[in-house]
């Protein structure tokens, strides 16, 4: 720089040398603060038995009722199943005393074994808890043959297991509603679609509930306060996103959110009063929130934040409806920022607190049930990876890891198993994990793109 | 002494960056740097958070269908680079606005072409599509009957959700530089496709520039 005098060559390079420094401390900071949690729960190892029961019985459909069992049991973040042993089904099915011998089970480390016998039509059940030198025989399941409610039957059953082992509630018998996006095959060019579909927590049961070849994205279970068997998404069907509830026992819907422009990402309070959505009525992608009473809107919709060059995205209540979480880029990049809603006129919105401080995209968040975590995709070394944030400690953790990004998380209602959706070029697939286990299990839901899942209210 | 401290100094910072790949470098320089933007125009008494209405007396302006934002930065339209201009009062469907399903893809002869947005942006850079926002204005002030539909599409690399947030955020830029360019606000319509309907299917750089898009549909009276 030979045109500039030394006392300005030197203030320029004090500030270049400024500037420098300071990114230098903010990504090291940032690097410092990448913290592990190991929370994995020890789980406790059942053995579930293969099915047995007089000869003349076909054992095929009872075989596959066991398997069922043994996924949920396997899966609840609680249990584990232990493989099949030759000497364990000796001494179930050859050894009339086998109840008894608590030395073998308590020799070979199984607190918990459950005995399974086929009867005509029926499938029974036995509990036998060693540590408890306990007994306890379910009442047989009559099975009618039909999947559908067969299963829900074994669901059920598997949560009555959870309750009597543990203590908890378990989530079995809950289901899970989600999107999926296909080609259409109708229409010439790159057109696509997306329906709403339902499922057993563990994929089984699928069963479609929108019929338009249009576009919907992002449902949710109604609660019951507003609709039993209801359900609410945003669709494009006509051009513009709008919000619309529907019943599952009917797959009537019906636009419930009267407002111009498009409305997106819609979230429910889980008391139902509340409704929060993305909204470009004032010209932006602004959060927007509209009370509910009697499963109408009350009074106009608020307006809840804004800002000039900037997007929000995806709110979700916290448990209580007093505040929301959402995804804004008002800083730079795509954070979660937590709003107090509770009295939306008065509310200081220079108030938002910033919870995703360690990765820079950050995306859909989910408030759990209990309100003592916020799960949201965050990209982390290039790959969206679903993380957790809890209020408690106040400590954002990473929970998913490998190559595939994941995103659109959605808890379950026992605060502890979590179902969230990859999306890698082409291929999106549900995923189930919980925060014991902390092993992802693919749900089978065959072709199409399976998005934006969402758990059944309890 | 100085000048040793502040070669370290650069060494560290170097050392620093080197761990990160150049883009999250950039990211997080351009990051810091909005920040400070933000706090500056702070101090000159330029905050650009929203702030809510104490009141219903204080509601004022165009908007009769909720309850908005007491943001002076809404109303100001000619002083703020991001204007915020209400959607259409008109429901499309009703009330002889055609359903925007309508919309169709414009005559080539018109010469409408898809405008393109970097990466995460908002905001049309390039001359050429700056260029096709005048040549649209030009066309819908000449057609005064004409309404337009802008879909704004995004790549396939960030959030499916977020994405759409930002299809929303495109088409209403584009929409406020064609009433910044004098075309009546209440005749154009926008949308989202976020990720949802790309143009190409592939997954290099070129793909994703080509699906970061402007689209238009005119339906014409």
């Amino acid at each position: 720089m030979p045109f500039l005098n030394l006392p300005l060559r030197s203030a320029m390079l004090k500030i270049v040398k400024v500037f420098f420094l300071f990114a230098a401390i903010v990504l090291h900071a940032q690097q410092e603060l990448e913290v592990r949690l190991e929370t994995k729960v020890p789980l406790k190892p059942i053995y579930l038995s293969q099915v047995n029961g007089p000869a003349d019985i076909d054992k095929r459909y009872a075989e596959e009722m066991r398997s069922i069992l043994a996924f949920d049991l396997a899966n609840n973040g609680y249990s584990s199943i232990v493989p099949i042993r030759e000497d364990a089904e000796q001494k179930i099915w050859a050894d009339p005393r086998a109840h008894a011998d608590a030395a073998f089970w308590k020799r070979e480390h199984i607190p918990v074994f459950l005995v399974v016998e086929a009867k005509a039509n029926a499938i029974a059940v036995t509990l036998n808890n060693i540590e408890k030198s306990s007994t306890k025989r379910y009442p047989e399941i009559a099975l009618a043959g039909q999947s559908q409610i067969d299963r829900s039957a074994i669901h059920k059953l598997a949560d009555a297991v959870q309750k009597d082992l543990f203590g908890t509630q378990g989530i079995a018998s809950s289901r899970i509603i989600f999107s999926q996006r296909i080609k259409n095959s109708t229409i010439a060019g790159n057109q696509w679609v997306s329906e709403i579909w339902t499922a057993d927590w563990d994929g089984a049961n699928a069963k479609r509930h929108s019929f338009g070849n249009g576009y919907c994205m992002s449902p949710g279970f109604l609660p019951s306060s507003i609709a039993k068997q209801g359900y609410f998404f945003a669709a494009s069907d006509r051009g513009q996103s709008k919000i619309y509830r529907g019943s599952l026992l009917d797959n009537q819907t019906q636009e419930w959110i009267h407002l111009r422009g498009s409305q997106l990402l819609p979230a429910i309070s889980k008391d139902g009063s509340k409704i929060a959505f993305i909204s470009d009525a004032a010209g932006r992608p602004d959060l927007f929130m509209q009370f509910i009473t009697n499963g109408k809107e009350a009074g106009k919709p608020f307006q809840l934040f804004s800002a000039p060059d900037a997007t929000q995205a995806s709110p979700t209540f916290s448990p209580d409806g007093r505040k929301i979480a959402f995804v804004s880029d008002k800083g730079g990049s795509p954070r979660i920022y937590v709003m107090d809603i509770r009295d939306p006129r008065s509310a200081n919105r220079r108030d938002l607190t910033l919870i995703s401080k360690k990765n820079r995209e950050n995306t859909s968040p989910a408030w759990s049930p209990d309100g003592s975590k916020i799960a949201y995709s965050a990209r982390t070394e290039g790959v969206r990876q679903i993380w957790i944030y809890d209020f408690a400690s106040q400590e954002e953790w990473q929970l998913t890891f490998g190559d595939e990004n994941k995103e659109n998380p959605s808890w379950a209602p026992d605060n502890l198993h979590l179902i969230y959706n990859t999306e890698t070029k082409d291929v999106s697939e549900l995923y189930l994990i919980n925060l014991h286990q902390q092993e992802p299990v693919k749900i089978n839901l065959g072709f199409g793109q399976k998005r934006f899942a969402s758990w059944e209210l309890k | 002494m100085k000048a040793r401290i502040l070669l370290w100094a650069a060494v560290a910072i170097l050392s620093v960056s080197c761990s990160r790949n150049s883009s999250q470098t950039w990211e997080d320089v351009k990051t810091a740097g909005r920040y400070m933007q933000r706090g500056v125009d702070s101090l000159w008494g330029k905050d650009r958070e929203s702030r809510m209405l104490a009141s219903d007396e204080e509601f004022i302006g165009p908007y009769d269908e909720f309850i908005p934002l007491n943001d002076s930065d809404l109303r100001c339209l000619a002083k703020n680079s991001d204007m915020a201009l209400p959607q259409p009062r008109g429901i499309p469907g009703m009330n002889g606005i055609p359903a925007l399903d309508q919309f169709y893809a414009p005559p080539d002869v018109i010469g409408f072409q898809f405008v393109h947005f970097e990466t995460d942006e908002h905001v049309l850079r390039e001359k050429a599509d700056i260029q096709m926002i005048h040549t649209i204005a030009a066309y819908l002030k000449s057609h005064p009957a004409d309404l337009l539909l802008i879909e704004g599409h995004t790549d396939e690399r960030a959030s499916a959700s977020y994405n759409m947030a930002l299809g929303i955020r495109r088409a209403n830029h584009i929409r406020q530089l064609l009433v910044k360019n004098g075309v009546d606000l209440n005749r154009i319509y926008t949308v989202s496709r976020g990720k949802e309907q790309p143009l190409v299917l592939g997954h290099s750089p070129a793909d994703w520039k080509q699906n970061r898009r402007g689209v238009f549909k005119i339906f014409e009276r």
